[in-house]
């Protein structure tokens, strides 16, 4: 299972991660569009900051995954693949699975009322926050 | 006091493209974006703006144009905008001007005035592609003559002096940690080692976690000695002794103390938050003969293992120096000339003192040779080397090799705003704010060093190729390779070369 | 031997009995063990007794269903293949009524099955007090789909305008704020309301503690909490009991301890529920508040396997065994059932938990991890801005309860922190922030999980 890690050392904090990863989960996928005229997914990408220090944080796809085992609904879900996906239409936004993340990699979407998490671009190769990082600070490996 | 110099940049925004994603308001480091929340708009202060590109390159929609775009005063032929921004600069602060970077004025780039030979018909030219060319190059003292003892196998009795052995004839130039981020320092060392080249710690000292790396390493010793210890000497392939500077002949260095952070002031030995002050002279050389006694102090500390170097500006007197230094002991010359970079300089230093690096080097080959101590010293050029056709033309006049700096730096993604000086660098380069420092990733930035090496050395077996020629050892000093355009019988003579044509 | 039979045309292939699995419950934890012997052994024969006739659901949706956010059809907790692409027998409407360990069998009302290994996960009941009148017509518990679908028409048929919610604990909020919200036509009282804002009740809720969810909250969460109630038009008596239901054969109202009256003519019990354990005490397993059960969540009886809410869990806070009937350890505990009735390695221990909730009403949430209200010797740090409340308890250095309202995001790294029995004190203050994240936590730390 192939996973996105960040190297903080060279992590700009410039947050382009996050801006292609609403690209890529938005109606059109293009970028001005995406950002102009349609609704704006919340990023499954997570920037923290503080001071100098920053770094990407998206779901870690763990083997042993709290959020799966602990979804009250079964939305929170592993594909074959090994991916964990949220099916946002079974989702009732209960917070279970923020409860129980060690990472805090999952996001509430309040418009929406359902979690929101790195589904590691489904369809793609590479994650797009991967491949789009200006300084090579995230790698799937 | 209203300022009467206006930024020299403007910045154009397309508003149709751009989607407030700000990402140009959190790269640049001189505050020029800001983002309106009120209005939903983006901002931007122009006169703040050194035209680094940082925004309009990471910008995802391309959303923004920087413009060169300075005040149009009304100039004459005598008093330019570059004269009157200046004395408008000096009647605000009062201060010397700072710049970085190398000598922007139009002196004369000989390089541009000269032009390589190719073979045509009587001797066939070379195609790298399918044979082997040879870029290796030694650098270090070499015999006068070889003793060899015959036999059933041929024993070479001569002792060879330590030599610097590189696979291309280029070697990064000393920037020294402090002027440059650790983060520049180690794309350098890193991209040497895969090159097989090396890296010059500069003024100051090699840091902790670089010491293990000393292969590729030349170690720097000058006039404020910082970090100079056995254990560092020690450290390097090599010893320069850093006499002076092609950007600011007969000025010392100044590293303001703020930048002089916990690792800095460790790898210099100084204490942390003082200013790192290189005086202009060393004090203890006030002559060759004081010199040869540096050196032979320094080749008593590494065991006359390596070779030791003496690096100087290109001055009016470069070559009767050079001849000096030749005959005091150092095993290579490295020569910067008049546009050599810097990380910080006075404006008016860095202008207009020193001469140009062809014309010095010209004179220097030329004297060394005339006194038969050519192979006493190898000589390395620096100071404005732009392209592998540059080193080319250098090597034909009589290098051994050349120092790259501003070279190496664009290839690290510098774009030339010569603000070295303020600790903003956009691009993570000249900067020790942890906040850009990152920005440089060590491992982009080897390979991209390396990509520029390789290519350029493709470009030189291309070259010397067309000369007929497979080795660049044949190309050393040999100018009849090389033909003037535009030039003056004066400066035909200096460099040693014919006009094209003749 | 082999060789000869082979010649006359035997199969040969060594062919091991088939498991045979009996899972009695069909819950969360059923559906852990499901997917733990799966996990493991694709072949065993799996028989699932299950007293309800749904397919599995999920309960904690019931408030949903109820207040009408979600379909009857999101209730499944797994896609409607799910026994068949697992094999699973289901034995539908059948109560398991004994189990006998020395001949390996469940007696149902109509059957007995024979078991290699068998789960209980049985769950638990909803607690009913003695109360005066809890047998009349209009009062409710709040646990299964059954309960929903009999508030649902008993709304339909009688014009209730007012309830009154028996415990101010997570059901009883959730139950408060369905029955506020009630909006979904096929529940509301469609006779007698005009417009769907009409349909939802009038909510009093009676909770016998100081405040609502006091295992949950401390002092000033619950002041927040119960003002945020408040705020969206729910009713709270604290400290007070329910005396008794009033009404002749319907409910009219209800009596409290302190003598008030409530007029209402629904009551919903939400007391909490407590593990069923007769089935498991009748085959002789060794019981306490729940069934007791290893590491391996193996009963005191070999081949006999319990998790989910019928079973005592180890806290690791208060390093003692209870019932802790939350869904995480439910499923983790069904699924390492599962693991080692299928004799598997990796995955198979189970090392207990903690309580926590997560709990949302009208918008605003609220996570409680461990011991919120410790008995003592243990540091507390707090801070609030409006409804936005942390609240955090360390003991040695450790943490062992963390109470958020409104910012929750990254309470998750908490729980893990927990979990882990991390020392904090170098950090707890950090912990405080508002902005809290891996980013506040030292280097080393940070590192491991960014690389985890």
């Amino acid at each position: 299972m192939r996973r996105i890690y960040v190297k903080e050392d060279v992590c700009i904090g410039c947050r382009l991660c996050e801006i292609y990863c609403i690209v890529q989960h938005s109606k059109s996928k293009n970028i001005i569009k995406a950002f102009r005229n349609e609704p704006r997914p919340l990023p499954g990408v997570l920037v923290e900051e503080k001071g100098p220090i920053s770094f990407a944080l998206q779901c870690r796809h763990c083997d042993d995954a709290p959020c799966v085992e602990s979804c009250i609904t079964g939305a929170m879900q592993r594909l074959e693949d090994g991916r964990i996906i949220c099916d946002i239409e079974r989702c009732v936004g209960c917070w279970t699975c923020i409860m129980v993340c060690p990472y805090g990699a999952i996001r509430r979407d309040q418009n929406r009322k359902v979690a929101s998490k790195c589904d590691l671009c489904i369809g793609e190769d590479i994650p797009v926050c991967v491949k789009n990082c200006p300084n090579e600070a995230l790698t799937y490996e | 006091m209203l300022s009467l110099c206006k930024g020299e940049f403007s910045v154009e925004r397309d508003d149709d493209r751009c989607i407030r994603c700000l990402v140009c308001v959190r790269q640049c480091p001189s505050d020029v974006h800001k983002y309106d929340e009120e209005e939903d708009r983006i901002y931007s202060d122009e006169s703040e703006c050194v035209g680094c590109q940082r925004c309009a390159t990471l910008c995802p929609t391309d959303a923004i144009t920087i413009r060169y775009k300075p005040m149009e005063m009304k100039e004459n032929a005598n008093w330019k905008t570059y004269h009157l921004t200046n004395i408008y600069k000096q009647a605000e602060t009062g201060g010397i001007l700072l710049t970085g970077m190398g000598n922007d004025k139009p002196y004369p780039i000989y390089w541009d005035h000269i032009l390589l030979n190719a073979s045509q018909v009587t001797n066939p030219s070379i195609d790298p592609l399918r044979e082997p060319m040879e870029l290796r190059t030694y650098l270090g003292r070499k015999p006068d003559l070889l003793d060899i003892e015959d036999g059933d196998e041929l024993i070479l009795k001569t002792e060879i002096s330590p030599q610097l052995k590189l696979e291309l004839p280029v070697l990064f130039s000393a920037m020294s940690y402090g002027s440059i981020s650790l983060n520049a320092v180690k794309s350098l060392e890193r991209a040497a080692t895969i090159a097989g080249t090396y890296y010059n710690t500069g003024e100051g000292g090699l840091h902790k976690d670089l010491h293990k790396y000393g292969k590729n390493t030349i170690v720097q010793c000058a006039s404020g000695r910082f970090g100079v210890s056995p254990d560092y000497l020690n450290a390097g392939a090599a010893v320069e002794i850093k006499i002076g500077q092609g950007a600011k002949p007969g000025i010392g260095g100044h590293l303001p103390g703020e930048k002089v952070l916990e690792e800095i002031s460790e790898t210099r030995m100084i204490v942390e938050g003082t200013d790192a002050l290189s005086p202009a002279p060393h004090h203890d050389i006030y002559s060759i003969e004081d010199l040869r006694q540096l050196i032979f102090a320094l080749k008593e500390t590494i065991a006359y293992e390596k070779p030791v170097g003496v690096k100087i500006a290109a001055v009016h007197n470069s070559a009767a120096i050079s001849s000096g230094m030749a005959r005091a002991g150092a095993d290579f010359i490295a020569l910067d000339g008049v546009r050599g970079g810097t990380g910080a300089a006075p404006l008016v230093t860095r202008d207009n003192v020193g001469i140009p690096i062809e014309l010095a080097l010209a004179s220097i080959d030329q004297r060394l040779r005339e006194e038969g101590i050519r192979n006493n010293a190898s000589l390395i050029i620096a100071g404005g080397i732009r392209s592998s056709s540059d080193i080319i033309k250098a090597i034909a006049l009589g290098a051994d090799a050349v120092y790259i700096g501003t070279a190496a730096l664009v290839a690290l993604g510098c774009h030339l705003c010569q603000k070295c000086y303020t600790g903003k660098c956009a691009w993570g380069i000249a900067t020790q704010d942890p906040y850009l420092t990152k920005r440089l990733n060590p491992e982009i930035g080897t390979r991209r060093l390396v990509n520029l090496l390789n290519a350029w050395s493709n470009e030189m077996k291309e070259l010397i190729g067309g000369m007929g020629i497979n080795a660049i050892e044949s190309l050393r000093g040999n100018r009849l390779q090389l033909r003037g355009v535009g030039l003056t019988d004066t400066e035909y003579k200096i460099l040693g070369i014919l006009p094209a044509g003749e | 031997m082999r060789q000869e039979l082979s010649k006359r045309g035997v199969d040969v292939r060594i062919t091991v009995n088939k498991m045979r699995y009996v899972i009695v419950g069909n819950s969360i934890a059923g559906i852990g063990g499901i997917e733990g012997i799966r996990s493991i052994d694709k072949d065993g024969e799996i028989i699932l007794i299950s007293e309800e006739p749904y397919r599995v659901y999920s309960r904690p949706l019931i408030s949903y269903l109820l207040a009408g956010k979600i379909t009857d059809e999101k209730m499944y907790y797994r896609e409607e293949d799910f026994y068949d692409k697992n094999g699973v027998k289901v034995l539908f409407g059948e109560k398991a009524k004994e189990i006998d360990p020395k001949s390996k069998e469940v007696v149902t009302e109509k059957d007995t099955i024979r078991y290699d290994k068998l789960l209980l996960t049985v769950g638990g009941k909803p607690f009913i007090p003695p109360i005066k009148g809890i047998q009349k017509r209009g009062v409710f518990t709040f646990a299964g789909w059954d309960d929903v679908k009999a508030i649902g028409d008993f709304l339909r048929e009688n014009d209730a305008k007012r309830s009154v919610i028996v415990g101010g604990g997570m059901i009883g909020i959730k139950s408060a704020e369905a029955l506020k919200n009630l909006r979904f036509l096929a529940y509301a009282n469609r006779r007698f309301a005009t417009t769907l804002r009409e349909c939802g009740l009038n909510v009093t809720i009676v909770e016998l503690m100081e405040r609502i969810l006091p295992m949950a909250l401390d002092e000033e969460g619950g002041n927040i909490y119960e003002e945020h109630l408040i705020e969206n038009g729910i009713d709270i008596i604290t400290g007070d009991g329910i005396e008794e239901i009033l009404g002749e054969d319907e409910v009219s109202g209800v009596k409290l301890k302190s003598g008030k009256r409530i007029e209402c003519r629904i009551v919903i019990v939400a007391i909490g529920v407590h593990p069923n354990i007769e089935l498991a005490e009748s085959a002789g397993l060794k019981v306490d508040r729940g069934i007791k059960v290893d590491r391996v969540m193996q009963t005191s009886k070999k081949d006999i396997y319990a998790a989910g809410d019928c079973v005592e869990s180890y806290n690791i806070l208060l390093e003692e065994e209870m019932p802790i009937p939350i869904l995480p350890l439910a499923y983790k505990g069904g699924f390492t059932a599962g693991v080692n009735m299928a004799g598997g390695k990796g995955r198979s221990e189970y090392h207990g938990g903690f309580p926590m909730n997560s709990i949302q009403a009208f918008d605003l949430p609220l996570i409680s991890l461990g011991m919120v209200n410790p008995d003592g010797g243990c540091e507390v740090l707090s801070a609030r801005d409006g409804k936005n409340y942390k609240r955090l308890v360390l003991k040695d250095g450790k943490i062992f309860g963390y109470l958020a309202i409104g910012n929750i995001d990254r309470a998750g790294i908490v729980a893990g922190m927990m979990k882990e029995g991390m020392n904090v004190e170098k950090f707890k203050e950090a912990i405080m922030e508002d902005d809290f994240g891996l980013i506040y936590l030292p280097k080393d730390i940070r590192d491991n999980k960014l690389r985890g």
